[in-house]
C-alpha cells in the first residue's frame, strides 16, 4: 500500500483521457437537494478559494510521472496559502490533493526533517510553467514575485495519471519542476496546456525574466542534491484499547 | 508493551536494512514499521547519517532520517511551527494581495470549487489513535450517484484551515475495490444514524434524503494538517482517519458533540431519534473499519528512496 506501488490490482478500466469515477448519473432528487443546500448553507471556507493556478507537478518517488495540476488557492494570511488541487478546471474535475504554500520566513521555522518534504516555486514561476489562466500578465506580476520565493508541500491523494478511476492507495508526495534534466516537464504536456489556454510558456518565461531569483533553502527540493525521492507507506499499527472516557 | 529497536550495523546512507521500532509513549503505542517488501526492484531506506554511532540508544533518540515524519508521531519538538493556541503564524493579508485576489476572481471561472455546495459537520478519529478526535467540516461535491469528493476543513469560518480530503463511495462501488484498498476505508452508518453527522443550516426533514443514501456509503479520509495536536503549520505525513463506531474506544467524546450542537443550535439526541426509522445497511463489509476486527490502525510513514538516473524509483 505504498504511494509508489504500481496500480494496485485490476480495477474498472479507464475510458478516455481522464479517468472518471464509476457510478450511476446523479439523480434529479440529489441535484435538487444540492441546490437547496446551496441556498441554505454559507460555504465560507470554499468561497475563500479565490485564485486558479495551472501548473505541473512531479511524483516524489518517480519524477518521470508528471501531471498538469489546477490549484484553487485560498490565502490564510500573507505567509500561508492552502490549495485544493484538481486534475482539470472543469466542473467535474477530480479532487486529487492538497497543497500548502508558505513564505520563506515560515519555511525557516520548520524542523529540518519537515523541510525535506517541501519544494521551491522559483523555477516553475520564472519558467512560465505556473500560470493564472485568464489573468493578464500585468495583474499577476506582483503576486508572482511573492510566490516565487515560497515553498510548497503537496500531497496527491488520487493518482489519476496512472488511470485510477477511484482514489487508491496511500497519498503520494509531489515535487515541483526544477532546472535539472529529470526535473523538467515533458514538452508535450506543456504544449497541450498552452494550446488549451492559448498561451505560450516560452513568452511567459521571457516576460518574467526580471523576477528576482530567490536563494533557495538547501533542504527544499531534496532530491536535487541527494538523489533520493520519498515514498509514502501505510502500515498496520497497534492501537490503544481502553476507552478514553466513560 | 516494551520498546525494542534493532538498528542497522551500517552507518552509510545506502543499503540500510529495514528498521522496526516500537515507540512507547506514555499514552499510546504505535508500531512504526519500515519493513520493505515491495514487488518492484529493491529499494533502500536510509536511517543514519554517516558517522553516527551504531547501536540502540533508546527509543526516543533513535536517529533515523524520517523519525519525525510518521503521521502517528507526537508533535515534533518545540518550534514556532507548533505553538500554544495553534494560531496561524505569519502576517495579516496585505491590501495588495486582497486586490489581486478580487481581480483574479472576476476573471477566472473557479468551476471545480463552486461545485462543493454541500456542507456537512461531523467527527473523525485518527486511525492510529482513536482517542484523538476532531470536529470536521466537509464541503462536498457529488460527482455521480455513487461517488462524492470532499475538501475537509477544521471550521466553517473564512479562516478555516484545509485539513484534508475525503472520498465517499456507494456500497456497490466499494465492493469493486481490491481487498487491501478496502482496509483504508470506513463506514458511515453509525455516525449518520446517531446524529453525529449533520448538514448545518438545513432542517432535519430536508437532510433526510441525503442521509438515506449516505448511510450505506464508505469513506476514505486523509488528514494533511493535524491541528488538534497544536500544529500551527501542516507537519509530517498525512494521517488516515476513521469514523465513529458503536464500540467504546470509538465513541465521540460527548463534550465535543455538545460544543458542536451548541454552535449550531441542534441536538444530536433529537437527530438520532428522528433517524431511528432510517434503514441501516444490511451488511457492512468487514474490511472497512479495519481496526474493529483486527485491533490495528494504520500509520503512515514517509521514507526516502533511491532514484534512478531517469528519475524513476529503482
Amino acid at each position: 500500500m505504498a504511494s509508489s506501488d504500481e496500480k494496485p490490482g485490476p480495477t474498472p478500466v479507464a475510458t478516455g483521457d481522464k479517468p472518471t469515477p464509476p457510478g450511476e448519473p446523479t439523480t434529479l432528487s440529489s441535484k435538487i437537494l444540492d441546490k437547496g443546500a446551496g441556498m441554505m448553507q454559507s460555504l465560507k471556507p470554499v468561497k475563500e478559494m479565490k485564485q486558479h493556478v495551472c501548473t505541473f507537478a512531479l511524483y516524489a518517488h518517480d519524477l518521470s510521472r508528471q501531471i498538469e495540476t489546477h490549484h484553487y488557492v485560498g490565502r490564510l494570511n500573507q505567509d500561508v496559502l492552502q490549495c485544493a488541487v484538481y486534475d482539470s478546471d472543469k466542473r467535474k474535475a477530480n479532487l486529487i490533493g492538497v497543497e500548502y504554500i508558505i513564505s520563506p520566513k515560515l519555511y525557516e521555522t520548520l524542523p529540518e526533517e519537515e523541510q525535506k518534504l517541501w519544494h521551491s516555486h522559483a523555477y516553475e514561476i520564472k519558467s512560465g510553467l505556473w500560470v493564472n489562466p485568464g489573468v493578464p500578465q500585468m495583474l499577476e506580476k506582483p503576486e508572482l514575485e511573492n510566490m516565487a520565493c515560497t515553498y510548497g508541500k503537496f500531497w496527491c491523494t488520487w493518482q489519476v495519471d496512472r488511470g485510477d478511476r477511484l482514489p487508491l492507495g496511500a497519498p503520494a508526495l509531489m515535487f515541483s519542476p526544477q532546472p535539472v534534466n529529470r526535473g523538467r516537464v515533458r514538452p508535450d504536456l506543456v504544449q497541450r496546456r498552452d494550446e488549451k489556454y492559448k498561451i505560450s510558456t516560452e513568452e511567459l518565461r521571457e516576460s518574467r525574466v526580471d523576477i528576482q531569483e530567490p536563494e533557495i533553502h538547501p533542504n527544499a527540493d531534496y532530491w536535487v542534491k541527494h538523489n533520493k525521492g520519498f515514498a509514502v507507506d501505510v502500515k498496520p499499527a497497534d492501537m490503544k484499547r481502553l476507552a478514553p472516557f466513560p | 508493551m516494551h520498546g525494542i529497536a534493532h538498528v542497522s550495523e551500517s552507518t552509510d546512507y545506502e543499503r540500510t536494512p529495514p528498521l522496526t521500532v516500537w515507540n512507547t509513549g506514555k499514552d499510546d503505542i504505535s508500531l512504526i514499521s519500515i519493513q520493505k517488501s515491495f514487488k518492484e526492484a529493491p529499494r533502500y531506506s536510509c536511517y543514519h547519517k554517516k558517522g553516527q554511532k551504531k547501536g540502540y540508544k533508546g527509543i526516543h533518540s533513535v536517529p533515523y532520517l524520517n523519525r519525525s515524519m510518521a503521521s502517528s508521531d507526537k508533535k515534533s519538538g518545540p518550534t514556532p511551527a507548533i505553538g500554544p493556541g495553534s494560531t496561524l503564524p505569519g502576517k495579516p493579508t496585505t491590501l495588495g494581495s486582497k486586490l489581486i485576489e478580487s481581480g483574479a476572481m472576476m476573471l477566472q471561472s473557479m468551476a471545480p470549487v463552486r461545485q462543493m455546495n454541500l456542507h456537512a459537520c461531523t467527527f473523525a478519529l485518527y486511525g492510529h489513535d482513536l482517542s484523538r478526535q476532531i470536529e470536521t467540516h466537509h464541503f462536498i461535491q457529488r460527482i455521480n450517484q455513487d461517488f462524492l469528493q470532499c475538501a475537509v476543513f477544521d471550521s466553517d469560518k473564512p479562516s478555516a484551515r484545509l485539513i484534508g480530503v475525503e472520498y465517499i463511495v456507494s456500497d456497490n462501488i466499494f465492493e469493486t475495490l481490491p481487498s487491501e484498498e478496502q482496509k483504508l476505508w470506513h463506514s458511515h452508518a453509525y455516525e449518520i444514524k446517531t446524529g453525529l453527522w449533520t448538514l448545518p443550516g438545513m432542517p432535519e426533514l430536508l437532510q433526510d434524503p441525503e442521509h438515506k443514501s449516505l448511510t450505506k456509503t464508505y469513506g476514505k479520509f486523509w488528514c494533511t494538517w493535524q491541528v488538534d495536536r497544536g500544529d500551527r503549520l501542516p507537519l509530517g505525513a498525512p494521517s488516515l482517519m476513521m469514523s465513529a463506531q458503536a464500540v467504546d474506544i470509538a465513541r465521540v467524546n460527548p463534550e465535543l458533540v455538545k460544543r458542536r450542537d451548541r454552535k449550531y443550535g441542534v441536538s444530536r439526541g433529537d437527530a438520532k431519534e428522528s433517524r431511528v426509522e432510517m434503514a441501516e445497511p444490511e451488511w457492512i463489509n468487514p474490511n472497512a473499519d479495519y481496526w474493529k476486527q483486527h485491533g490495528k490502525g494504520f500509520a503512515i510513514d514517509v521514507v526516502p528512496v533511491e532514484m534512478k538516473s531517469s528519475g524513476a524509483l529503482i
